[in-house]
């Protein structure tokens, strides 16, 4: 905007009358209303998974701690902390009799009881967890279908938390797309010179972690990703789909 | 069991089973509700609301600033509460001779930080209007219309719709308050929603930080009025150092307004700056 312009503003406002206040409030609110979309919702879906898996490690740390008084056996006979939660709920469901313990004490029903609570809770969490996971794949597919594809659902959609909303994700250069996720690295790197970072969530990405050459295919897969992303947002027109073929 | 000990809280075996006041005052009752107490029994000290306490021993207990709408209370800025008993941001809540006041935590707010620092002036007093440019969940913003009073107007303006959700609820009671939410680099699409202001302020941590100052400055600010940049130079380039940009920054706006003040904020905002500028 030229200097003219921003003065003709300036001449605008001074002889024009505002609305009351009770407008102002009711535009931000039908603002605030409209900027909710599928993506916001799915940034918020997938930081509760990853909350989830923060929460449902440490009460299942706690839990294990507790039950290994009763039969640390059958708590180092399996790995998983969910594996272990249904177990216990079920056996108690089932009213059956615990695996034999030579170190375990014998607890009352009540003291056995508050351990079940636990593991309830963790199967629980556990579940809603997976509901989420679902929440996200049947979203992700119907609104992103080909970067969803690429990236799959969980990455992608760690993605667009990073980049905030699918519009600004689709907007970033690969480059960007490559990085996000390590911010901490990369500003790092550009302040004090310090060696650059080649992934940020990509690196969950099984065709990274897996890779040999995990920053080429970082690199390569980001190349897709923000074609793939624009594809999505911004709709592919008539003509291309001609020439993709 | 029959003679299990029973727990009263307040009593102790060594006070004989009698409830102890721990804060005996003579002559005070104390109520409950911390706003409705007395200030001062027998002691001549501002009542503060929370511990933790980081008062300079030194200061007057209260003293207005020289810039009007602020005070001093114990060396720490407040500004007068507007709608009693609201903490904004869990600010530290001040009675002074019944009249209660916000803390102003200078590492919270820039504007704070700024005056903490000494400048000399704001341009923003009772009865200004003032456009806040990056207003947040609201918190300087708070402190701004208190500044202003109720016959000044804040036009507070945000391009994020989640904090423009907080910023609803903190103003809510704040009649002088005016939420906008919009793109500050594209003042003509807010423009129907303000009037001619005395202070243009500034608080965004973009790369064109200073184009999008001055664009607003030129579109909204009365001659005369006061332009308030709080510069975080490693939003305008991370690589480089901050006083290289705050040189490039003040070249900038030299070309279009008067420099009159300016302040780097350490330590209350590392790498920061504030410009205190003058419409011709």
């Amino acid at each position: 905007m030229n200097t003219a312009q921003l003065e003709q503003i300036y001449a605008q406002i001074t002889s024009q009358k505002l609305p009351k206040r009770e407008e102002y409030i009711s535009r931000v609110s039908t603002q605030i209303q409209k900027s909710v979309s599928w993506d916001v919702l799915i940034v918020q879906a997938v930081r509760s998974i990853e909350d989830a898996d923060v929460a449902i490690n440490m009460v299942a740390k706690r839990m294990r701690e507790w039950y290994e008084w009763e039969n640390p056996e059958h708590s180092r006979s399996i790995d998983g902390h969910e594996g272990l939660a249904k177990s216990i709920v079920e056996l108690a469901e089932k009213n059956q009799e615990l695996p034999q313990t030579i170190m375990g004490a014998k607890l009352s029903e009540q003291q056995h009881q508050a351990i079940v609570d636990q593991a309830k809770l963790i199967a629980q969490m556990a579940q809603t967890r997976e509901n989420t996971k679902a929440y996200i794949e049947s979203e992700m597919q119907k609104f992103a279908p080909k970067f969803t594809e690429l990236a799959g659902a969980v990455v992608g959609a760690k993605l667009i938390s990073c980049a905030g909303t699918m519009r600004h994700l689709a907007t970033l250069p690969a480059s960007t797309i490559q990085l996000l996720g390590a911010e901490k690295a990369l500003f790092r790197h550009l302040k004090t010179g310090a060696r650059p970072p080649k992934y940020g969530i990509l690196y969950q990405h099984p065709d990274v972690s897996k890779s040999a050459q995990k920053g080429k295919t970082a690199r390569q897969l980001a190349n897709k990703l923000a074609i793939a992303a624009k594809q999505d947002y911004f709709g592919v027109s008539q003509k291309s789909e001609g020439e993709e073929q | 069991m029959s003679d299990t000990p029973k727990f009263v809280p307040g009593t102790s075996r060594r006070s004989g089973g009698k409830s102890q006041n721990f804060r005996k005052r003579a002559n005070t009752k104390r109520s409950s509700n911390k706003f409705e107490r007395k200030s001062f029994s027998g002691r001549d000290k501002p009542s503060f609301n929370r511990g933790n306490r980081h008062d300079d021993k030194r200061a007057p207990n209260f003293a207005e600033h020289r810039l009007k709408g602020v005070y001093q209370i114990k060396g720490q800025l407040a500004t007068k509460q507007a709608i009693k008993g609201q903490s904004v941001y869990g600010e530290r809540l001040v009675k002074w001779d019944d009249v209660e006041y916000r803390l102003w935590d200078p590492k919270r707010s820039k504007l704070g930080a700024a005056i903490k620092k000494g400048i000399s002036q704001i341009g923003i007093k009772p009865e200004s209007k003032v456009l806040y440019l990056g207003c947040s969940t609201g918190t300087t913003v708070s402190h701004v219309g208190e500044m202003v009073g109720e016959n000044g107007t804040v036009f507070a303006l945000d391009h994020a719709p989640r904090v423009m959700r907080d910023l609803l609820f903190t103003i809510e009671k704040r009649k002088n308050i005016f939420p906008i939410m919009g793109d500050a680099s594209k003042p003509q699409a807010y423009a129907e929603l303000v009037e001619p202001v005395d202070v243009v302020f500034m608080d965004i941590s973009q790369r064109n930080q200073s184009e999008i100052f001055l664009k607003n400055c030129m579109a909204f600010l009365k001659p005369g009025g006061f332009g308030l940049l709080a510069l975080k130079s490693r939003s305008v380039d991370i690589s480089k150092p901050p006083k290289v940009i705050y040189e490039q920054t003040r070249k900038e706006l030299e070309k279009h307004v008067t420099i009159v003040d300016y302040k780097e904020l350490d330590p209350y905002e590392i790498d920061h700056a504030f410009f205190v500028v003058k419409k011709k």
